[in-house]
Parts: structure tokens; sequence; C-alpha cells
């Protein structure tokens, strides 16, 4: 049945081609969504995961990475407190050789000990940013920050006229919400938020092992702090971003809309190919064809096409998250997304091909004498 | 020896509130080795009374047997399994794959029959050969003449080595040539023991038939038999 089934979708070549086309473009927009949805999360959670730790002091109410405010360290850290390492998070504006200006987002850290922050370096040194006034940027936030050439070397100027030189250049290491980033050393940092200098907006916590967490949180609140999960900091930051801002839901949605999309087409399709077979469907039943027989050449009819598609669809959302990391967006296109888009493939088919198995039982052989 | 039969077969259906009854309590049996017409004008039920020979439909009341089988004891999937093993089928508009090649549509009815793709190929190679269409194999129906299309058709009855064949107006959109080469490889099959039922208008058939049942209104109104047979 299977070689029936093949030579069938040949010679139904254009309409075989249009459906895989139709249905791969569908199952993409699956992956695409899904992998845009998990790109924002992991651009806004960038900053906590990058910096690590195993809990974060946070000011008390703040949930959210960009919400810092002026925070000691714990000052009699517990035992269990291997470091606490200083970050700082703020707002700032760089004024452009234009004379516009641009929001800016300045993360601190201690760039001496190579904390992970800034990552994807793909020019200068992140280590070169221990020195005063030195930033990193990545290369697609350049030209809104006045930078059209990118290179290392060049000033970014704030607007009280301060200037920060460029000495790293990331790719990949972008806010959820586009506006650049500027990495620099936490005394700079400090300098540029007005924090004294033995405060941060956050300080992230390494300890020696489990347990430690109920004694930095009471160490925390000793300094008018809190202390998070370095997780919890970083979820709920995504979430805050993502879903709270409704760009998560909408992606959900138009996965499932697509998904929906997707099924409507293959079932319309399998219908269609069942009508115009029809005749010959009832030949083979005549002739003494097995239900089982039957079964399988729609199966294969509807099993080729999803392998097709499926194919298609996972070219074209690897090609569509290599363009759009070109504009700067990150699409997630991994083993899990690949598994979520064969999940919706694999429901679709299973739905197409038992509503096709039904179409095919209503198929009487008698017909063939009409 | 019967082959196949019907005894008291009673086939009604409601059309648009109306009923109709397409067979009203036929009997006939069938000789095996024999080419048997089923005539009548349009409507007397002849492709009615082939489908239920056939195991095609199961009619309202009455017995049908076939090829040793009662068929109202079956379900669909024992009907299609007698037909698959002994029946063989060809119809007026031929019915084949349009996207498979003339042996490809053989094969496709032997793959059925699960036999090795070897051995399947190899037995429709010979069928199409046994009418005249060596050379042909690699053709699609589109690109056959109509006689060739239905001499395909009778490759793919003839592969399954079939013991009785069904026919339904096999030769009436043929011209004459074609239809006598047709007829030629279905009276070669009832020379060698074989059995065809022909449902049909075509006068030429005739000729070579050695029993002519005649329908009108669903019930036999005549039962001949050419000289010197049962």
């Amino acid at each position: 049945m299977l070689r029936v089934a093949l030579a069938v979708l040949r010679y139904d070549r254009w309409r075989t081609s249009l459906l895989i086309m139709a249905l791969g473009a569908t199952w993409a927009l699956v992956i695409v969504q899904l992998g845009l949805r998990r790109g924002f999360e992991q651009s806004a959670r960038a900053v906590v995961d990058h910096v690590g730790g195993d809990t974060w002091l946070v000011a008390k109410g703040v949930r959210v990475l960009d919400d810092g405010e002026p925070l000691p360290p714990l000052a009699v850290p517990p035992a269990c407190v291997r470091a606490q390492r200083p970050v700082v998070v703020d707002y700032a504006q760089v004024r452009r050789p234009d004379g516009s200006l641009t929001t800016v987002q300045i993360v601190g850290v201690d760039a001496a000990s190579a904390t992970g922050v800034p990552w994807g370096v793909v020019a200068g040194d992140a280590r070169a940013l221990a020195e005063p006034m030195m930033v990193g940027i990545d290369e697609a936030d350049a030209s809104k920050l006045g930078l059209p050439d990118g290179g290392t070397g060049r000033d970014v100027v704030l607007r009280d006229g301060t200037k920060l030189r460029v000495r790293s250049v990331s790719r990949g290491a972008r806010s959820f919400t586009q506006t650049p980033f500027l990495f620099v050393d936490v005394k700079t940092a400090r300098g540029l938020a007005g924090l004294r200098s033995a405060e941060a907006t956050f300080w992230a916590v390494d300890s020696t092992g489990a347990g430690c967490g109920e004694e930095v949180a009471r160490a925390a609140e000793a300094v008018g702090a809190r202390a998070v999960e370095r997780e919890e900091l970083a979820s709920s930051t995504a979430r805050h971003w993502v879903d709270d801002s409704g760009i998560g839901t909408l992606l959900t949605a138009g996965c499932v809309l697509s998904a929906l999309v997707g099924a409507a087409a293959l079932f319309q399709s399998v219908l269609t190919m069942l009508r115009t077979h029809a005749k010959e469907i009832a030949t083979l039943r005549a002739l003494g064809a097995r239900r089982s027989d039957l079964s399988a050449f729609v199966g294969w009819l509807i099993g080729s096409v999803s392998v097709g598609a499926g194919c298609l669809a996972l070219s074209v959302a690897i090609g569509c998250g290599w363009m759009l990391r070109g504009a700067g967006l990150i699409v997630v296109v991994d083993r899990s997304s690949a598994l979520a888009g064969l999940v919706v493939a694999v429901i679709s088919t299973g739905v197409a091909a038992f509503w096709g198995g039904r179409a095919l039982a209503k198929i009487d052989p008698r017909t063939v004498l009409e | 020896m019967i082959i196949a039969s019907c005894t008291n077969v009673v086939h009604a259906f409601d059309d648009a509130g109306e009923r109709v009854v397409a067979l009203d309590d036929v009997s006939v049996e069938l000789e095996a080795g024999a080419l048997t017409l089923v005539v009548g004008p349009s409507g007397s039920g002849k492709s009615t009374l082939l489908a239920a020979l056939a195991g095609l439909l199961v009619p309202t009341s009455g017995r049908v047997t076939l090829d040793g089988a009662e068929l109202r004891r079956l379900d669909a999937e024992g009907r299609a399994a007698v037909r698959r093993n002994g029946v063989g089928f060809v119809f007026q508009s031929f019915h084949l794959f349009e996207a498979l090649t003339a042996q490809e549509n053989v094969e496709c009815v032997l793959a059925l029959q699960r036999l090795p793709r070897a051995e399947g190929a190899a037995r429709a190679r010979a069928a199409l050969a046994q009418v005249g269409l060596e050379g042909c194999e690699d053709r699609r129906p589109s690109q056959l003449s109509g006689g060739q299309r239905q001499r395909v058709a009778v490759a793919r009855a003839l592969a399954v080595e079939p013991r009785i064949i069904f026919g339904d107006e096999p030769t009436s959109a043929l011209d004459s040539g074609s239809a006598a080469r047709v007829l030629d490889a279905l009276r070669t099959f009832v020379e060698t023991g074989g059995t065809v039922v022909l449902a049909t208008h075509d006068p030429r058939l005739r000729a070579m038939a050695q029993r002519i049942v005649t329908l009108e209104n669903g019930r036999v109104v005549a039962d001949e038999r050419a000289a010197g047979t049962g």
C-alpha cells in the first residue's frame, strides 16, 4: 500500500506539494512562535542566568530584575555563604551623535572575576571591562547607540556627557525589551547609578551546599532585604516580561491557531484525496482489500505528507531562526521546540487519520457497479 | 458444480421515501465453467444481482452462496476474503488507478493476496501478456486506449487466478476490435474451467454465452441455455 500511496502522491504532485507547503508553513509557525517565546524568556532572564549564584538578595517587594533598589551586602554572612557578588542593574540614557537620546540598561558585575557577563563576546575582551569607564555592547545594538560601524574603541556618550569606551562586542546579548545593554564593571556601574561603594541593586550569593537558603533569608532580613532562589528571580522576571506583557499569550495563541489551521488543512485535504480516489478505493475493496489494507493506504498517504511537511517545517523554522537572529530576535529551535512541533504534527495527523478512517469506512464497494 | 447461487433473493431500499424493489424473489444457480449473461433493460436489477452474487451487498432477504461460502453468514471482512481469494472483476469504466502503471495496477491486487513482490511482478507481467499487452507494462491508464485499459482490467482480474469473474458492461464502451480482444481473453478463461458472469446490454456477447438470464423489474423473466449446455 505504501507504493500505491506514494504513486498517488507523485501523480497528484501539485496538490501534494501545495499541501506539504501549507502544512509545513503552519507547523513552522508553531515551532517559530514557540521558539520565539522561549527566546524571549531566555532574553528576559539572561542576566540572572549568566550571573548565576544560588540565592539572590533583592529589595523587599522586588520581583523583577529591572526593578532593583540599592542594597547593602549581608552584614553577617552565614558560614555556608561562599561569596556574595554585587550586581547593579539600572537605566540610563545615551546621546547619539545626531543629538537624540536612547534609553539603555546598565548591567554592572565584577568584571575581574569572570562572572559570565557579558556573554557571547565576538570582539574585544570582556576582562578589559574591569577598567573604569569601559563598556561592552551587543553588535545588534551598535547602531541604536550611534555606533553604526560597531567596532571596539569607539565611545558611547551618556546624556550627561560621560564617555564609556567600547571594549567588548557580544552577539546575542540583548534584553527582552531590546533596550541596549551596557555591560560595565560594578564600580563603574555604581558611579553611573549613584550608588555607594558597598551597595548594589542585587547580590548574587554563592553557597557551599543545600539548606543554606534559610540562613541567607534570615541574614537578608537583617539588612532589610529578601532572599530568593536564583531560579525564582529568573522565572518571575521572564514571566513579567513575557506573560504579563501579553506577548507570551499572543505567541501561545498563535501556536494553537497555527496548529488548528494545519490540522484543518490536513483534514480537508485527506477528505478531498479520499473523494478523488473514492472509486479506486471502492475498487480495491471490491477486489477483496481488507479494511487494514485500506487504512494502511490512507495512513501512508497522510503519513508521507506529514513527514514531508514536518521536515519542511523544521527547515523553515531553522531558517527563520537564523534570519530573525540577524534582526536581534532569538528563536530557540532545539530538541524541545522540535518535539513540540512533532507533538502538534502527530496529533494533527492522528486526527486526520481518524476522520480519514471514518470517511474510508463510508466508501461502499458496490459503487464500482454504478 | 455450482459456483455461485442466489435463492429467493429480495433486495429493496428506500429512495426518497419510496420503496424500490431492485431484486424480487430471484433464484439463480451458476455452473462453473460457463459464461452467463445477465441481460435486461436499464433498472431491471442486473447490477444489483451482480453485486449480491459477488458479496458487494447483502440483500434484504434470501440466500447467496459464492465459491462455497454462504455470504449472509460472513461479515464485510469475510466477504472481502472470499472475493480476494477467488473472484475477479471487470467494470465498464475500468476503475484503474490513474497514478499506477498497467503493471502496478495488476500487482496492486496481487499485493492484497500477500504474494511476494517478485512473484506478483512476474504474475502481473504474464497476465498482461495473456491479454496482448506486452510492452505496455509501464504505461499509465491515461497513455492507453479504452480497449487497452479494459484489457488491463481483465489482466487484473485474471492475475488473481479467480474461479469466477464478474463483469459489468465490460464491452459497452469499446469498439468492435477492442471488445473482441477482451472477449477472447474471457473466452479463454472459460475454456480453462473458469466462470464468467456478465451484466450487459451488448448484443455482441450473446453468441458466445452458454446461458442468458433476463431480468425485468427485478424478476427473472427468462433463463435460456445455449444448445448443448446444462
